[in-house]
Order: structure tokens, then C-alpha cells, then sequence
């Protein structure tokens, strides 16, 4: 509470104090609670550094996981792709040699050669959809890069806010015009406006392209 | 019947996606495959001459699908070859943006083999 002792003791000399009045007692009253407001707002201040300075440093290496993440997924998907390519080699040299091999096989066991043929023909489609099913990992690190780009805006605004409570108190909300705002709304956007095929084929028709 | 002899150019940043289109349009017959990291790689490979059509991605470094396929429609010895879009990118803003741009067409990912050929048959039919 702010009061000047020395007017006070000076003029008690020279006249009995003045009791408060009860706009005295107020401004009093609202000074005390706009002290403790500050020393609050001091005390939450320094109780948020350390968390936020802490997760400020941990932010890179979460982004330097993501990135490994996709590596090891392209790396993974590689790996696959090379055993469907050696068993799509497998098969169409079986193939080969089936034909060969029907020449000389009597009539009543054509039926046997025919149905090892079908079935390694069936093998081709399905070696396909698994070489389609691996283009998983592209839209996994399209969607891993956008996200590092997120944490990495994420950092550089705690940073911000790390230097602005050392400077001054308050300020508005953090501007958002960085890329990281704008990879996080692509993310959220695709997840309810992506079309699917269909739709696609629906709308390039309209357009004229079929 | 498509003509499988023509010469392919096979356009996307991720090594992963270039190897499983590839692998794709081997199984529909093209064998004559080359592959581009970007638009502007791409672009040089096919100011060589004699490509017959582009499968490309959308989103890439240095030049975009779309910064790409305008440089494709823009250039007097280019502009006819067929541009197949092959992307994530499934926004309708997206979309409207290629045909503008004169896309041949548009295949999402993930796809599968038989919508790659069946954009492939669409496209050859029109030529």
C-alpha cells in the first residue's frame, strides 16, 4: 500500500490526521487487489517459463522424429516394392516354363497345368494392388512434412512469447499469418474436403473432360 | 488399344511413388519409362523430345505439377503431349485449377492400377 509516512508524521504535527474518507478507504481497497493482481500475474508468468521454455527445446527433436518416421517408411515401402519385383519375376519365369511344360503334358492333365497358370495370373493383379497399396507412404509424408512445418512454426511462436512476457506484459494474440497456420488448416480442410474419385470424375465431366 | 510403345515420362519428388507408377504402367505394357524428381527436371527431359505422355505429381519442389504443366501447354512443341495428374491434391479449387490448365486428367491418390489405365484409355481415346 502506497502512503507517504513523512507528509503524514509533518502534518499530524501541525494538526490531528484526517480520518479516510470512505473514497480513500476505495482507492485503497482497489490498490491492494491490483497489487495482488500483478504479484499473481508475476508469479504465473515465471511458473510458465520453464514449461514453455523446456517444450521450446523439445519441439526440434519431435521434428527431427517425424522426419525419421518418413524416412523409415519410404525405406520400408523400397524394401517391399523390391520382393514384389523379385517375386514378379519368380512369376512370370514360372509362367514361361508352365507353357514349355504343357507341350509335352498328356490331355487328361492339361486341366492341372491350366489351373497353376490361372492362379499365377491371379498372382500379377495381386502383386499390383500391393505396389498400389505402398503409395500409402507418399500421402504419409506429405502429410508428415506439413506437420513438421506446424511444430516448427509451434517453436518459433513460443520463442515469441518467451521474449515478449520478458519485455512486456501483455499483448494481443499471436499473429496468425505464418505457414504453420496455414499447413494446419490444409490438414483439417482435407480431412472433410478431399473428394473421392467419383466425385472427381463427376466434376471433370461437368468441366468437359472426361 | 493403347499404344504401349510411346515413351513415358514419370514425374514425383518421392522415389517410393515414381517406382510404384512405374510399376503400374509396366503391368499395363509401357516399357519405355523415365523418370523425373521434379517439374523443372522434368521440363528439361522433355524438351529432349519424344516423350508421348506425362504422368506427374502435384505437389514437388523447385517446379509444381501445375507450374509444370502450364510450361508444358505453353511451349509450341509440347503443348500436345497428354498430362495425367496423379495426386493427393483432391480439392475441387485443385481440380478446376488443372482442367484450366489443360490437364489430359486426374487421378487421386491412393489409386488403383485399374483407374491409371482407365484415365490412360480415356485420354488416348480423345487423341
Amino acid at each position: 500500500m502506497l502512503v507517504n509516512r513523512g507528509l503524514d508524521t509533518e502534518v499530524s504535527l501541525a494538526r490531528p490526521a484526517p480520518k479516510p474518507t470512505d473514497e480513500d478507504r476505495q482507492i485503497y481497497e482497489e490498490m491492494a487487489e491490483l497489487t495482488r493482481c500483478v504479484e499473481m500475474m508475476t508469479q504465473t508468468i515465471r511458473e510458465m517459463e520453464a514449461p514453455v521454455s523446456s517444450t521450446s527445446e523439445q519441439l526440434p527433436l519431435a521434428n527431427s522424429h517425424l522426419g525419421e518416421l518418413a524416412k523409415m517408411t519410404e525405406d520400408g515401402t523400397h524394401k517391399v516394392m523390391s520382393l514384389t519385383e523379385e517375386i514378379e519375376t519368380n512369376r512370370r519365369n514360372l509362367l514361361e516354363q508352365i507353357d514349355r511344360l504343357a507341350e509335352g503334358v498328356p490331355p487328361e492333365q492339361t486341366h492341372l497345368v491350366n489351373h497353376i497358370r490361372d492362379g499365377l495370373k491371379a498372382d500379377e493383379t495381386r502383386l499390383t494392388d500391393i505396389a498400389v497399396a505402398l503409395s500409402f507412404q507418399d500421402l504419409v509424408a506429405q502429410r508428415v512434412a506439413k506437420l513438421m512445418t506446424v511444430l516448427d512454426e509451434i517453436q518459433h511462436k513460443m520463442l515469441r512469447v518467451l521474449v515478449i512476457f520478458g519485455i512486456q506484459k501483455k499483448e494481443g494474440a499471436a499473429a496468425k499469418d505464418g505457414r504453420g497456420d496455414e499447413m494446419l488448416k490444409q490438414l483439417e480442410a482435407s480431412k472433410h474436403t478431399a473428394l473421392q474419385q467419383e466425385v472427381v470424375d463427376d466434376i471433370l465431366s461437368k468441366l468437359g473432360c472426361k | 488399344m493403347l499404344d504401349t510403345s510411346i515413351k513415358v515420362l514419370v514425374v514425383d519428388d518421392m522415389s517410393t511413388m515414381r517406382r510404384i507408377v512405374k510399376n503400374v504402367l509396366r503391368q499395363i505394357g509401357y516399357e519405355n519409362i523415365t523418370e523425373a524428381e521434379n517439374g523443372q527436371d522434368a521440363l528439361n527431359k522433355l524438351k529432349g523430345g519424344g516423350f508421348g505422355l506425362v504422368v506427374s505429381d502435384w505437389n514437388m519442389p523447385v517446379m509444381s505439377g501445375i507450374e509444370l504443366l502450364r510450361a508444358v501447354r505453353a511451349d509450341g512443341e509440347l503443348k500436345s503431349v497428354p498430362f495425367l495428374m496423379v495426386t493427393a491434391e483432391a480439392q475441387k479449387d485443385n481440380i478446376i485449377e488443372a482442367v484450366q490448365a489443360g490437364v489430359s486428367n486426374y487421378v487421386v491418390k491412393p489409386f488403383t492400377a485399374e483407374a491409371l489405365q482407365d484415365k490412360l484409355q480415356k485420354i488416348f481415346a480423345k487423341k
